[in-house]
């Protein structure tokens, strides 16, 4: 190449070590699902399928067709009906049937593989300093990104040792593909973490969005569900619906987010987030702005924009929405907080008024709407609109300081608590649905084509007399995450709202506490159930070996931080000095 | 006589509206295919567009991409969905369509007027004008996609072979067998050459139309 290259090989991939140590193991663990055999034990594949029909080897046309199509493919439909009753194939199925094997379910042990990575990642994460600048500027390695990144690694681990036991109950040989996606996911999140670009940033946003979407879908053809021999494994609807609604919501609200970021870079000629602060003041760059908070506010779930969220929660996997719950939705808040405080900072007095907007919104109807829920998971879901919008209290705060109408400390704390919000929240959030996965995960669905209506309240009933060990753990995370004090949630959202007091919204402190009250209230209804519930099963549960370490450690983790705050509330101020250069 | 690069940008934009416009329309929603073909004309009208802000690889990727191998796919799955005009639903009349059209129109009025309050009014903004610069040549595109845009370039290999793979879990459900017993031959043989879709395990879809496999 001629002339000096404004490229620094060195320093971009230094900067950029934890998403492509990321990726790399993505790569490693696909391949290694591609060399191994497909079972090694040929006892346990089971007899052929229909028709001549191998395992193995291409599709022919028409069971290409039928599998995009979602029909059963066409040959062992036929042969399916023709051995059970068309209208009622379940009742076929003897009670005591013995569990079918699963085949593949040895690959078990590939999801060992993926938490060591995620550990060497963490550890290197931990230990690297976090100081990097990719070259031309569109990724910067510091504080805060790392903060959130080893936030994000975390709530990875907890995703992989969670989905493990699923995925070997469910998955059979497609368990692989699983964390291959959890990984490549995380890599879009480490990205997200300190993109400055707006291209860096939109396509980042994508990488940490597509993997969730298929992993919400992944049930669709779940397997080791009793199902008449000869037919295939019915498909579920509630997990295609899952996934399908967060995919075209995450379609739209990525065309909306793309349409602003276009109109801003019309403005400034530069995809730099730094850049945005040269644009003049005009009617494009708040439209701009406008498309760009409309785009994130789907994506992160926020008021008007949160109707795809009950419904994903319910039909996804358990653990996989342990996954996506929280630290997507921390990363995406991230990155726009990058772009609002960075790149658009000067402008703080205009996009503070739709930013209050917003964090109202949120508060109100997700606590409002979290209330009457009697599905666990659909309870979360609202519950976690409720908790972006007191995280949006801490960017108020923040865009109060840099518009000028609050001191500049407001900043600093704003964009801490916020941080530290996160770290509260992370724990508590995936410890409650875990503790529901490993509930409710064991059983097998009702009824494939009805919405998983067995995460009920109900089922949580007498939880402490059937296992007191998981019930203990949920208490303490419903806890956290309700705000009790001396628990961790309750110094997260008392420092945010102090930090929103010190901005000058005593009115949105206010409605925020006022609603919180409806958040106590369902988050005691679910500890109620556990505790005073009158149980209709009475048999004990056993999360097994690696769930219940997942769910041990979402509570110690919830506990600790409750108990010993300081060094996190440090860890999240020096990440927002460093962030805001103070 | 306005000059002709106006006259052609009219020409083009109006011809993508009305192709895009043609697409949507229910008479031709009724057979998907003339909506794919009125997709290709809009697609076209786009690259000349693009062509006229001198975005000459974005015109050349647009027609290869877009109008040729984008297509292609769209009707690959138009023909194997095959579906009838009596697999579709009436489009029924429902007031959140009315108010999505209202708020739709909403957005963009609001649009329009800001883009000519922008670049019209008074004090026209200085747009620091993307289109002035050379950003649309192939040899501008390849250098910032190999300098100052290389990560997202390389992350989005990644995000391809990330859809990639979900994809295929999604779609690979013949691989899911479980204890599916043998059959005895003179069964399969019989019912091999049976329709798709005619007889489906629930039979809550037992009744598609008859040519729906017919034609395989």
């Amino acid at each position: 190449m001629s002339g000096a290259s404004p490229f620094d090989w060195l320093q971009t991939l230094q900067a950029l070590a934890v998403p492509t140590l990321l990726a790399l193991s993505a790569v490693v663990l696909l391949l290694a699902d591609l060399v191994l055999p497909a079972d090694p034990h040929p006892a346990n594949t089971g007899p052929q399928p229909i028709g001549g029909r191998r395992n193995r080897g291409p599709l022919s046309f028409r069971e290409l067709r039928s599998s995009i199509a979602g029909l059963p493919p066409p040959t062992t439909a036929t042969a399916g009906a023709a051995s059970v009753s068309a209208d009622a194939p379940h009742a076929a199925v003897p009670a005591e049937q013995p569990a079918p094997t699963v085949p593949g379910s040895w690959r078990a042990g590939l999801a060992w593989i993926a938490v060591g990575q995620l550990l060497v990642t963490l550890a290197f994460r931990l230990l690297a300093p976090a100081d990097g600048l990719a070259a031309g500027g569109v990724f910067i390695d510091d504080a805060f990104a790392a903060y959130l990144q080893v936030g994000v690694l975390a709530a990875g681990l907890l995703a992989v040792l969670g989905l493990r036991a699923h995925a070997v109950r469910h998955f059979g040989r497609r368990q692989v593909e699983l964390y291959v996606l959890v990984l490549s996911s995380l890599c879009g999140m480490t990205l997200l973490a300190g993109a400055r670009d707006l291209l860096l940033l939109a396509v980042a946003f994508e990488l940490m969005g597509i993997p969730l979407y298929v992993l919400a879908s992944y049930a669709k053809t779940e397997t080791g569900l009793p199902h008449a021999p000869g037919t295939l494994a019915r498909p579920q609807r509630a997990p295609a619906e899952a996934g399908l609604k967060l995919y075209l919501v995450g379609a739209v609200s990525a065309a909306v987010t793309l349409y602003g970021l276009s109109l801003l870079f019309g403005l400034t000629g530069s995809t730099l987030v730094a850049r945005l602060a040269d644009a003049p003041p005009s009617p494009l760059l708040a439209l701009g702005v406008a498309f760009v908070l409309a785009g994130f506010g789907f994506k992160l779930g926020l008021a008007p924009f949160h109707f795809w969220i009950p419904d994903t929660y319910q039909g996804a996997p358990t653990p996989v929405v342990a996954f996506l719950s929280v630290a997507p939705k921390a990363l995406g808040l991230a990155a726009l907080v990058r772009v609002l405080a960075d790149g658009l900072g000067a402008r703080a007095g205009d996009w503070l008024g739709p930013l209050l907007g917003l964090a109202v919104a949120a508060l109100v109807v997700g606590n409002v709407f979290a209330v009457p829920q009697q599905n666990l998971k659909r309870l979360m879901g609202f519950s976690g609109v409720a908790q972006m919008g007191t995280m949006l209290l801490g960017v108020a705060a923040l865009g109060a300081s840099l518009a000028g109408q609050a001191p500049s400390e407001a900043a600093v704390s704003g964009l801490a608590s916020l941080l530290f919000f996160f770290a509260a929240y992370l724990p508590a959030n995936t410890g409650v649905f875990l503790v529901l996965e490993a509930l409710t995960g064991p059983l097998p669905a009702a009824d494939p084509d009805t919405p998983h209506d067995r995460d009920t309240l109900a089922s949580l009933a007498g939880l402490h007399r059937r296992s007191p060990g998981l019930a203990l753990a949920a208490l303490v995370c419903v806890l956290s995450l309700a705000g009790i004090p001396f628990a961790v949630g309750f110094w997260a959202k008392l420092w945010v709202m102090v930090a929103a007091w010190q901005a000058g919204f005593a009115w949105l402190v206010v409605v925020a506490a006022a609603v919180s009250v409806l958040g106590l209230f369902y988050y005691l209804r679910v500890a109620r159930a556990m505790y005073l519930g009158q149980a209709t099963e009475t048999a004990p549960v056993r999360p097994g070996g690696v769930l219940g370490t997942a769910i041990a450690l979402c509570a110690l983790a919830t506990a600790g931080m409750g108990l010993w705050p300081a060094p996190w509330v440090q860890w999240a101020t020096a990440a927002a000095r460093v962030f805001l250069g103070r | 006589m306005p000059p002709p690069e106006l006259i052609l940008f009219y020409v083009l934009a109006t011809g993508t509206l009305v192709a895009a416009a043609v697409m949507l329309l229910p008479s031709t929603g009724r057979n998907p295919i003339h909506s794919a073909i009125a997709l290709i004309a809009a697609f076209f009208c786009l690259a000349g567009l693009y062509a006229q802000l001198s975005a000459h690889l974005l015109t050349a990727l647009q027609i290869i991409v877009y109008a040729g191998a984008i297509m292609v796919l769209f009707t690959f799955v138009i023909m194997l969905l095959n579906l009838t005009p009596a697999d579709m639903r009436e489009p029924r009349f429902a007031w959140w369509k009315v108010a999505g059209g209202v708020l739709g129109l909403f957005v963009f009025g609001k649009l329009a007027t800001v883009i000519t309050l922008a670049t019209g009014g008074e004090q026209p903004i200085n747009l620091a004008d993307p289109m002035n610069t050379p950003l649309g040549s192939v040899r501008d595109v390849g250098r910032m996609m190999y300098t100052t845009n290389l990560v997202a370039f390389e992350l989005a290999s990644v995000l391809l072979l990330v859809a990639a793979v979900g994809a295929v879990v999604l779609a690979k459900k013949k691989l899911d067998y479980v204890d599916a017993p043998e059959p005895s031959p003179a069964r399969t043989h019989l019912h091999r050459n049976v329709p798709a879709g005619t007889v489906l395990p629930h039979g809550a879809d037992a009744d598609p139309p008859a040519s729906h496999g017919a034609h395989h």
